[in-house]
């Protein structure tokens, strides 16, 4: 057995494509789920406007308790069962942002509940309307709290599209099982692969520690 | 100026104030005392709907302040300014931009005029050097300062103090009291909850007792202090006044 | 809707779910020593393991599961060493939970006043002392939420095996899926089946996390 690695490093413009590919997901899915995720959160917060809360809640926990593949699947082989069916591309951006939906309304909503009770009460006590309260006191605040877990949650979107290698949208994990199906170099594909993934993961982890020790760190004395 | 007619307030099955009425007139202090619990700090809250009321009116200037509408409590952050035991300034906004939001965002200045407002304030409670720092940068005392400031800015008719003084260190207290002093005496309407007694004493024009969710006894301070009428009331200060 | 596929499959299905059950345990169990001994490691003076044990965690929270499964599975088979299935995935996912594990009890351990070491030292407690009577007992407890939740992310995450051939409740959902043509009914069983498993297990987080901020 020969340990060859210029098997990986010629193609290293197909990986190169594959891993743009997981980027262009990711973010996708990202911005999708985020959109979604602000809706169901603000759904949640109140438990006074109890249809929606409870739908939206019913919602949450049942993806949140479910696993990621098990949901691609439901999306892709389980709707064209009642007509529905999508490309797997779509199928797959369509589960995954469901799937990072449900995760991203908890984070929202815990960053804004960790905003203590008094902040609300002050800027009611200056007149200011609900949309002017989360406009400038809310949110700034809460963004605190949501920044560096989104971008944990980041991270393990871009693991999850590893998944939706089985329906070929040819991603940097797609491509690897096919390039390993022509060439047969495992070992050397998947080392080279491996240190693809990490490499995207040292840059979004160590940007999302830089931004949030810019912006994000304490005035005190 | 305002008055409160047979307020009743319940949390769940604990009943907070029975029956509370209250009038205050213009340029009135009127410093409210009583055990934990009396229901102070509630009255005070229902006043400017931060809660609201079960059963019961409240008139401002005689037009009766809407308790069902949603904007109740916003329409009257605006005539009504509260001062809060935890301070309650916005952290990541600095001193200016506290003192600035009401003024900005709600009565819709521009920056000039607000400008002039928050440096008058600023000047007036004796923090102008500190209108760029943060809040976390100040002291306790700088910190309610500040607050009184801010609600100032919104140049309501009615201030209410809701313990400003309780969670400061001993020696911070006097500065805030300097300031609510000084508001007093400009004539400003305040209602205001402490155990401050000195300054109940110095500085009220009525004093009124609360325990239990009612009003038990109201008068002159040299009256409540020197010959409380409420055995209640007679309890209450002989515990107070040891300190 | 056709139920009844669930029934006629019922043995598939059972046989799918203690597989997974056995799998995520042993992940869960081995997972969970690995990373306290990682963790352990990691925050002593014993400074020529930190760079390993460091790189170690770092590569299995840095790529997907899906990749780690490829590559050990595949890659080892590639290399010659033969390896029966379930050893090898529970080999990696038992790498891969102790990584993210060791990170959770690192925290804890790090949100330790810095006092009781010193406190622990003056008293001439040894190393292990220290750890096991002092600093565990008390990370363990602030831990336990996030571990927990990892716990739950780890029985979600069996399920990714299945596309390494791996014997598992997808696994098993697959091959029904394909001989019953109703793969809705199926997922939508299997669907269930984990949310009974977690639904009650993440509701215990939630309480616990409300316990220790009320405290």
């Amino acid at each position: 057995m020969i340990i060859d690695w210029s098997t990986p490093l010629r193609h290293w413009d197909y990986f190169a494509g594959g891993a743009i590919m997981t980027l262009w997901l990711t973010v996708v899915i990202f911005l999708l789920s985020s959109i979604i995720g602000v809706l169901l959160a603000v759904l949640r917060y109140n438990k006074r406007t109890y249809p929606l809360y409870a739908i939206s809640t019913v919602y949450v926990e049942l993806i949140r308790n479910t696993p990621a593949l098990v949901q691609v699947f439901l999306i892709y082989f389980g709707l064209p069962q009642f007509g529905i069916s999508f490309t797997p591309l779509q199928a797959g951006i369509i589960a995954l942002t469901i799937n990072n939906s449900a995760y991203m309304s908890e984070i929202i909503r815990a960053g804004i509940a960790s905003i203590p009770r008094g902040q609300w009460d002050a800027g009611k006590a200056l007149g200011l309307t609900y949309a002017q309260m989360f406009r400038h006191i809310i949110f700034p605040q809460a963004f605190k709290h949501i920044f560096p877990v989104s971008a944990n949650q980041f991270i393990m979107v871009i693991f999850n599209t590893s998944l939706l290698a089985i329906l070929d949208v040819k991603e940097l994990t797609d491509r690897a099982l096919i390039l390993n199906g022509q060439t047969f170099r495992t070992l050397e594909i998947f080392v080279f692969v491996t240190g693809l993934y990490y490499a995207i993961y040292f840059v979004v982890s160590t940007f999302s520690h830089w931004v949030n020790r810019r912006l994000f760190t304490s005035h005190a004395k | 100026m305002i008055s409160l007619r047979h307020l009743n307030k319940s949390f769940g099955s604990l009943q907070i104030l029975h029956n509370v009425s209250l009038h205050v007139g213009k340029g009135e202090v009127v410093v409210v005392i009583g055990p934990s619990g009396s229901g102070k700090s509630t009255m005070l809250r229902c006043i400017n709907q931060l809660e609201t009321m079960d059963s019961g009116e409240i008139y401002l200037d005689g037009q009766p302040l809407a308790a069902a509408h949603k904007n109740a409590a916003r329409k009257i952050g605006t005539e009504i300014g509260m001062v809060f035991q935890s301070f309650n300034l916005f952290p990541h906004l600095t001193v200016f931009q506290n003192i600035a939001l009401g003024p900005r965002h709600v009565r819709k200045l521009n920056q000039q005029q607000v400008k002039d407002i928050v440096e008058t304030l600023l000047a007036k409670v004796g923090l102008l050097d500190k209108k760029d720092r943060y809040p976390e940068q100040l002291s306790g005392g700088q910190q309610q300062r500040i607050a009184i400031a801010r609600a100032l800015a919104m140049q309501p008719k009615i201030m209410l103090f809701d313990e400003p003084t309780s969670a400061l260190d001993p020696e911070l207290v006097g500065e805030v009291l300097a300031v609510m002093k000084d508001l007093a005496k400009e004539g400003m309407t305040m209602i205001v909850v402490t155990h401050e007694m000195n300054f109940a004493r110095e500085v009220a024009d009525r004093i009124v007792v609360m325990a239990d969710g009612r009003i038990i006894e109201e008068g002159q301070p040299n009256d409540i202090f020197t010959a409380p009428q409420n055995p209640r009331t007679r309890e209450f200060l002989k515990a107070v006044i040891q300190e | 809707m056709d139920w009844s596929v669930i029934y006629e499959y019922r043995y598939l299905l059972w046989n799918g779910f203690i597989v997974t059950c056995k799998l995520s345990i042993t992940a869960i169990l081995l997972g969970t020593l690995a990373g306290i001994a990682v963790s352990m490691a990691r925050t002593s003076r014993i400074a020529w393991l930190k760079i390993p044990l460091t790189a170690y965690v770092q590569l299995f929270r840095g790529s997907p599961l899906l990749i780690q499964l490829f590559m050990f599975y595949f890659g080892l088979s590639y290399i010659g060493v033969n390896i029966d299935i379930f050893k090898a995935t529970a080999l990696v996912f038992t790498l891969y939970a102790g990584a993210y594990i060791s990170e959770i009890i690192k925290a804890g351990i790090e949100s330790i006043p810095k006092g009781q070491f010193e406190a622990a030292k003056a008293l001439g407690f040894s190393y292990v002392l220290l750890m096991f009577r002092i600093v565990l007992p008390q990370t363990l407890k602030v831990s336990l939420p996030p571990l927990i939740g990892f716990n739950l992310t780890l029985i979600k995450d069996s399920s990714i095996a299945s596309i390494v051939g791996y014997a598992e409740l997808l696994h098993q959902g697959k091959t029904i899926m394909n001989m019953s043509g109703k793969p809705f009914e199926v997922l939508l069983f299997i669907s269930l089946i984990y949310f009974v498993i977690c639904y009650p297990l993440s509701m215990f987080v939630a309480w616990m996390e409300r316990r220790i901020y009320i405290r």
